[in-house]
């Protein structure tokens, strides 16, 4: 029996825009195991990205439950979160989100930078990374002289490097070509398949057919494919 | 977060918009230059106006000068006479703390003094060797005026080096040549030490070189023809009862002088205070600018860190997003605020150095040269690095408490 990895209970949002309130997510329960590749679907404005957000600890729920490795993390105050997501959570965005002023081996190197990981140990680490994911011979590039796979390669790296619970990926293909693509999709299997756990938050359900489980929000309720 | 991290952001921020860096860097630059170069010239200022005071014969000396007779003493005024040596050995008897008397008989000072075709226009001066102690001379060669040569009304002279250079520069030693001074003849027995103050050919001291000695006594005999002493100085060694002795012995003259109030006694305390209270006014007035022209270089640094954090927003939102607490936020921004204004303060105290040169290049009268302390410019240097902390707080709690779902959304 796989450990769960996380575990929404009634997990509402409500945002109060002044006039009325807007119920982004309506009692979401949702338990994601160790190993799974898990893809959520749904279009612009279903609460898809709110869902993410609450899962990736960015923002927290008003009412409901979250347990992140048993442990109930709805309660807890912003710095709390900010280690949650240093240690535990691993971010992969459309647009890659590289800082530019730094080259790849820095950009991998970041989260160890907040989890005080010594300098030595970081750059061992984020070169070990860095070799996973076939850009060990381009450490030293910036992010604008690689191309959009190479990029989000090197994100996935730095979302890598902590050794997180789980890995979110926001649209992870939507700036790439198709071949290109699908070179990341097959890295996101290959990862799966070494024991990650692997979020995938997409529109595009010929990307979602690529996981093993889908889970599709709409109207700010949940439902298993 | 590492410190060494924050920096090496701040720097590659500040050189990813170096003029914008520098131009904002130029407000403390000029701030903390200010702020040292003027703790330099008051330095300066206060170490002439501490020779001066010195060599002027210091705290311990007091001054009894003539004073304006009350009016309803007026009309028996005829009755008052000059000072004479019966007052002095009257202070003397009455009040053994003084240590030294000094009763002077100027002749004015542009007295003609003349060897061979030569003359020069100097202070003669009629004294007793009191004069040394009081006015703070040393003798150079020969010997200085004695008692001998004043109870023998000796026509006998000690030259300041002014007198002396120009005199005697062309023909060698002056000891022992004859002099004319109003015509009379004196042998030179002694030239004093040459004191100088002061810089770029400016030598403020040079007063002190415009100097002839003679015995005081004969200029009675030779060119007064009375024993009037219009100056009388006397020197008490303990700073500590220089008030109440002046005050004693303004009552004994009081009473030689047949109650006529005719005579005021000055102390050089009057002038240490005057001058301390000069300087701290000016300090004051200059801390004002100095603090302002901080104020301003702060103002700029937290604009330029607004600006910066703007540009930032989703740098930010993705920091946050990995893990950044909001005080590893906080303090990366303080920390290139930092270091903004610690290199302002690097290159203000090179300026400062640079400017005090420069000012006394062009500026060369009235002018005190300035004295560098280690310890200002340390000082001038802190000033800056705490103006880079004060005024990155508040753009560094902007940025540490936006919402890192907004800031990654941030185009």
């Amino acid at each position: 029996m796989a450990r769960t990895v996380v575990e929404l209970i009634d997990i509402c949002k409500t945002y109060d825009t002044g006039a009325a309130a807007y119920e982004a997510l309506h009692k979401i329960n949702l338990k994601i195991e160790e190993g799974e590749f898990l893809a959520i679907i749904g279009p612009s404005g279903s609460g898809k990205s709110t869902l993410m957000h609450i899962l990736g600890c960015l923002d927290t729920a008003t009412s409901g439950i979250m347990k992140l490795e048993g442990r109930d993390i709805s309660k807890m105050s912003a710095n709390e979160l900010a280690t949650i997501r240093n240690k535990r959570i691993g971010f992969v965005f459309q647009t890659f989100n590289l800082l530019p002023r730094f080259n790849i081996l820095q950009n991998v190197e970041l989260p160890m930078v907040y989890g005080n990981v010594s300098p030595f140990e970081r750059k061992r680490r984020a070169m070990d990374v860095l070799k996973m994911v076939g850009l060990d011979d381009r450490w030293n590039h910036l992010p604008q002289e690689l191309s959009g796979g190479q990029r989000q390669r090197a994100a996935i790296a730095r979302a890598l490097i902590m050794k997180p619970a789980m890995l979110f990926a926001d649209e992870p293909t939507g700036n790439l070509d198709t071949k290109t693509g699908a070179q990341i999709m097959q890295l996101f299997k290959e990862l799966n398949d070494a024991g990650h756990t692997i979020i995938l938050v997409t529109h595009d359900r010929e990307i979602a057919a690529q996981t093993k489980r889908q889970v599709e929000i709409r109207d700010g309720r949940i439902r298993e494919v | 977060m590492s410190l060494i991290h924050g920096i090496m952001v701040g720097l590659k921020e500040m050189w990813a918009h170096k003029m914008r860096s520098f131009l904002t860097m130029l407000g403390v630059i000029l701030g903390v230059a200010a702020l040292a170069a003027m703790f330099a010239f008051m330095e300066g200022m206060i170490a002439d106006m501490e020779k001066f005071i010195r060599e002027t014969g210091g705290v311990e000396r007091v001054t009894c000068s003539s004073d304006q007779i009350p009016e309803d003493q007026m009309p028996f005024s005829g009755l008052n006479r000059q000072r004479r040596m019966k007052d002095i050995q009257a202070l003397m008897y009455n009040i053994p703390e003084i240590d030294e008397f000094s009763p002077e008989v100027s002749l004015g000072r542009d007295y003609p003094v003349q060897y061979m075709n030569k003359t020069v226009r100097v202070e003669v001066r009629g004294v007793t060797v009191g004069e040394l102690a009081l006015r703070n001379y040393e003798v150079e060669k020969g010997r200085f005026i004695c008692d001998l040569d004043r109870v023998e009304r000796q026509r006998v002279c000690v030259l300041g080096t002014y007198p002396a250079d120009e005199l005697f520069g062309q023909y060698g030693d002056p000891l022992g040549r004859k002099i004319r001074i109003g015509g009379k003849n004196f042998r030179v027995v002694g030239v004093l030490k040459h004191y100088v103050a002061g810089q770029g050919g400016q030598n403020w001291m040079n007063w002190k070189n415009r100097i002839v000695f003679i015995p005081m006594e004969t200029t009675w005999t030779v060119f007064t023809h009375n024993k009037d002493i219009p100056a009388l100085d006397i020197q008490v060694k303990d700073t500590s009862k220089v008030a109440e002795i002046s005050q004693r012995a303004q009552q004994v003259l009081f009473h030689t002088h047949r109650h006529i109030s005719c005579l005021q006694m000055r102390t050089n305390e009057e002038m240490v205070q005057n001058f301390s209270d000069r300087t701290a006014a000016f300090n004051i007035t200059l801390g004002i600018v100095a603090s302002i022209s901080m104020l301003v270089g702060g103002i700029g640094i937290m604009n330029i860190m607004l600006a910066s954090i703007n540009e930032r927003i989703r740098e930010i939102g993705i920091r946050k997003a990995i893990g950044a607490r909001n005080i590893d936020i906080l303090s990366q921004v303080i920390v290139e605020a930092v270091l903004l204004s610690v290199l302002g303060g690097i290159l203000g105290v090179g300026v400062s150095l640079l400017l005090t040169k420069f000012i006394t290049f062009f500026v060369k009268e009235n002018l005190s040269a300035p004295i560098v302390k280690p310890e200002q410019l340390l000082f001038a240097f802190s000033v800056s690095v705490v103006v880079g902390i004060v005024f990155g707080i508040f753009p560094a709690f902007k940025a540490a408490s936006l919402d890192p779902i907004e800031a990654l959304r941030h185009e």
